[in-house]
């Protein structure tokens, strides 16, 4: 909201590429992406987590192993985790 | 549909990936190159049991640390490294593409364009020479895949592998 200066989010109909699942096009559109974000940024490993994030996910909801559970949580809120990481720079000073 | 062309850098790169992985102590059950369908990009598809042990934050930040130290090939960023633990619903899927490799599948003319049972040379098996599959939106090509070895081992040992890949990969010189 911040980057488009939106003052409230858009319905479906207006922009319907913000209403998506895939974390990678969500970042295309902050102009985020894999190609050229810069490898040793301590960020980096979380945003890769975040590009392959999978709606769909790839365990069964009963074997999902816990450090994976984990992980993916520290991946997006950990200190080196994308959503700080987009908070800083994008959050609203409201 | 058409296989699509992998790129020859990347042929080249991926066998030298699996080669530093190896000789940095990760020994994949899967390696293979596939194409992302969403974004059409090349991926490298590595799976491993070592990711439910160490977890994917963990394995994400070696792999950026052995790229950035330059311990794997420069042409494999791994923004297009796709990392899959062995218990994932994807990689009983990957073990298909080795029954291609071994020979094992092939197919039968069921019909003639006619309608008419196929007989003799027609009626016999074709082996399959490549074969394409979509695993997790990631087409994968038989063709592409440098390795296909699932492992059945034990926690400990899924341990030792991860403790001896992150003790190697941490005491890369800077």
């Amino acid at each position: 909201m911040k980057k488009f200066r939106l003052n409230r989010w858009p319905d479906q109909h207006e922009r319907p590429e913000l209403w998506v699942h895939n974390l990678r096009d969500l970042a295309l559109i902050l102009g985020v992406e894999p190609q050229t974000f810069v490898t040793t940024d301590p960020v980096a490993p979380a945003w890769r987590l975040a590009f392959t994030w999978d709606r769909q996910h790839a365990y069964n909801v009963s074997k999902l192993p816990s450090v994976v559970a984990t992980q993916m949580y520290e991946a997006a809120f950990g200190s080196n985790g994308v959503v700080e990481w987009l908070a800083k720079r994008y959050l609203l000073d409201i | 549909m058409a296989s699509k062309a992998l790129p020859a850098r990347y042929l080249e790169a991926g066998q030298d990936y699996l080669s530093a992985l190896e000789t940095l102590g990760l020994v994949p059950e899967f390696l293979g190159w596939g194409v992302d369908e969403a974004h059409d990009e090349w991926n490298l598809v590595l799976v491993t049991s070592i990711i439910e042990i160490g977890g994917p934050l963990a394995l994400s930040k070696l792999l950026f640390r052995a790229y950035n130290l330059h311990a794997t090939p420069k042409e494999i960023s791994p923004f297009i490294v796709r990392t899959f633990g062995s218990e994932t619903l994807y990689a009983p899927e990957l073990k298909h593409l080795n029954e291609v490799k071994a020979g094992k599948v092939s197919v039968t003319a069921v019909r003639n364009a006619d309608g008419s049972i196929p007989t003799g040379e027609k009626a016999k098996p074709i082996p399959i020479q490549a074969l394409q599959k979509n695993v997790g939106g990631i087409r994968m090509d038989s063709n592409y895949v440098y390795l296909i070895a699932p492992r059945n081992i034990n926690h400990e040992q899924k341990t030792e592998e991860w403790t001896r890949f992150k003790d190697n990969v941490e005491s890369l010189a800077a």
